[in-house]
């Protein structure tokens, strides 16, 4: 009698540890996004205050730490300047929802005269068609995967001053307009109050 | 009788009311929402020819108009022409070159994305407006060589979070615009320029935003004699060249945990000079900038005076640093030249007596450093065991930013000092009158009991 309850015992033990053991390889693996505090959280490259929109992105580093960033631009700054082995997972937003994504499965759309907060113009979206039925609705930008990105020359597209910028009418400029006009609103030029 | 009587007073009321509204026009809200809902000033607009000038009588007009024609539109009487739009359209849209809007009340307050004032034309002079805004309050798109000077730009709508409301003035792809005298509060950035060169911002007060002035990849701004309270960051100069920042009062910016007076990213040959930095979480902040010129700038009371992070090539010098929690933290910043600065909280050693210290002022990465990689250890700020660890902590020296030749005594600059001069003196005149009156008071103690 006592010996089938020490077996008891012992069945139980082993079964504690090996679901603690599969719970624990679960949590080790899984990086969450943490929401966006407008209040509190900043870019981690350029300071700036983060607002809670669809080019917010983050990185959760290995050791928990999540660090986030107003423009997807500023991600590739930081994997620039830090590498990419402390990451445990880097997130993106769809552009419509906001949910976050992982951004190796994201899909990119970029075109510079698209007005992110340091004007990298790459939106990001979960599905590939929504990323095509953006691109057809606006007649501009370009198609990319996480892929293509690690290729991308990262410019900031601000240099709408030509020399003095005496006479003014660029193009890609004309093109931001009309960005705007199609709703796709976006903070620098319309407020931001949606979202 | 009673039907008769409230009849009367009614009467006499509504008499009370045209007289009064008649005489001052003040009350001219009562006369014009008994009249209409308001005066439709598009079409005043529409019958004006192009080049007059179109005086309003007070009163209240309703918007939105669309100045399409070049107009030099003034109040009457100033403050007493009120535009008012209860639409969701921008207020005022001006698309003719030259046109002149002053002194006019603008009434906006629903909340939206389209401004309260939209300039798409160039030598367009604002003046002496007053906006009440739920948007941008005024925004200019490829528009240049604009005046906006003696507005006061103020959020509307209540209970809206800052990170939703619009801008005071947003500047974009717009060059040299001079923005002056003016005074915003409660909005987002006060003042914002993207991509807009040669921008003149002068003696502006900016409270209670995000940013009191904010400029992004725009060129050769000027930034004098500006004063910011009480907002996130009073500059932020991003992404800039040859800007000039100068005596200008950035006071307590403290109350957000990424508070600072005067930031500095990605800029370069800024230079920022004779401000005054006070109470602020952080009083001059500069990351990944070089070539940059601070000088004469008096750092006082806040928690860091001076954060340099990943600066290099910067030219500090003459600086005060008075009082501050921490004069300076650095890391990753390298070749700056930094010399003649006072650190009050750095005992130096003056054997020669040429008034610098023969010890250089070392700014130790030590803080800084595990505050970047944990910033939860931001609450051991200058606690003793971190001042301890931090005093342990030598490795590596040599890198260390650090003043060469420190001041022992604050730099001498004549009137500026004048306030913290004078309330000193202020003290002692004080301390001498009390200590002549207990003379007095016990010299006649003493007479009376002889």
């Amino acid at each position: 009698m006592k010996r089938q309850f020490m077996k008891r015992q012992l069945q139980m033990s082993v079964m504690i540890i090996i679901i603690a053991a599969v719970l624990a390889a679960c949590g080790g693996e899984k990086y969450e996004p943490q929401p966006i505090n407008e209040d509190t959280d900043k870019c981690a490259i350029c300071n700036m205050a983060i607002k809670d929109d669809q080019y917010a992105t983050q990185i959760v580093t290995k050791d928990g730490q999540s660090l986030k960033f107003d423009d997807l631009g500023d991600m590739y700054m930081w994997m620039e300047r830090n590498g990419t082995d402390t990451i445990g997972a880097a997130f993106v937003r769809d552009y419509h929802s906001l949910q976050w994504i992982r951004y190796e499965e994201a899909y990119y759309v970029y075109d510079p005269s698209f007005h992110t907060p340091m004007a990298y113009g790459v939106l990001s979206f979960e599905t590939e068609e929504d990323a095509k039925t953006f691109i057809e609705d606006l007649g501009t930008g370009t198609l990319m995967t996480a892929e293509d990105l690690e290729h991308h020359t990262w410019e900031s597209n601000h240099s709408h001053d030509h020399g003095d910028g005496q006479d003014h009418s660029q193009d890609d400029h004309d093109a931001n307009g009309d960005a705007d006009s199609t709703g796709s609103h976006e903070e620098h030029s319309a407020g931001g109050h949606g979202a | 009788m009673a039907l008769f009587r409230s009849k009367l007073m009614k009467r006499i009321s509504l008499l009370m009311i045209l007289f009064a509204s008649s005489m001052q026009v003040g009350q001219a809200q009562a006369l014009a929402e008994q009249t209409a809902a308001g005066l439709p000033l598009q079409d005043i607009l529409d019958q004006a020819v192009p080049g007059e000038t179109v005086i309003l009588p007070s009163g209240i007009y309703e918007g939105p108009i669309r100045i399409s024609k070049p107009l030099t539109i003034l109040a009457e009487q100033e403050g007493e022409v009120i535009l008012r739009n209860d639409c969701l359209q921008t207020a005022v849209t001006i698309e003719a070159d030259g046109t002149i809007l002053s002194g006019i009340h603008i009434e906006d307050e629903a909340l939206k994305e389209e401004p309260t004032v939209l300039v798409t034309a160039d030598s367009v002079r604002l003046e002496n407006l007053h906006i009440r805004t739920g948007a941008h309050g005024i925004a200019a798109r490829d528009a240049s060589n604009g005046t906006v000077s003696g507005t006061t730009i103020v959020w509307a709508p209540p209970g809206i979070r800052m990170a939703d409301k619009g801008n005071g003035i947003d500047l974009l792809v717009s060059h040299r615009w001079q923005l002056t005298n003016n005074a915003i509060r409660d909005v987002h950035d006060a003042i914002y320029l993207e991509s807009s060169n040669d921008g003149v911002i002068t003696d502006n007060v900016v409270e209670n935003s995000r940013y009191g002035i904010h400029t992004m990849f725009s060129k050769r701004t000027v930034i004098e004699r500006n004063v910011g309270r009480m907002n996130v960051t009073g500059a932020m100069v991003m992404t800039a060249e040859h800007t000039s920042v100068r005596d200008n009062t950035f006071v307590k910016q403290s109350e957000n945990v990424n508070s600072q007076g005067i930031l500095l990213y990605d800029a370069h040959e800024i230079t920022v000079s004779d401000n005054t930095v006070e109470g602020n979480r952080v009083g001059i902040y500069v990351e990944q900038s070089t070539g940059n010129w601070l000088e004469g700038n008096r750092v006082s009371s806040n928690f860091i005076g001076l954060q340099l992070v990943d600066a290099s090539g910067n030219e500090i010098r003459a600086n005060r640093f008075i009082g501050n929690v921490t004069d300076a933290q650095a890391r990753g910043s390298k070749h700056n030249t930094i010399a003649g600065n006072y650190w009050d909280s750095f005992e130096g050693i003056d054997a020669d007596g040429d008034g610098t210290s023969d010890i250089a002022y070392a700014i130790n990465p030590f803080f800084a450093s595990v505050a970047q990689k944990r910033p939860a250890f931001q609450l051991f700020f200058q606690s003793p065991g971190m001042v301890f660890l931090e005093s342990l902590f030598q490795s590596g020296r040599e890198g260390w930013s650090r003043d060469s030749s420190p001041l022992m005594v604050p730099p001498a600059d004549g009137s500026r000092s004048g306030t913290a001069e004078g309330s000193r003196a202020m003290t002692g005149w004080t301390g001498l009158v009390l200590l002549g009156c207990t003379s007095i008071f016990i010299l006649m103690m003493r007479r009376r009991k002889a």
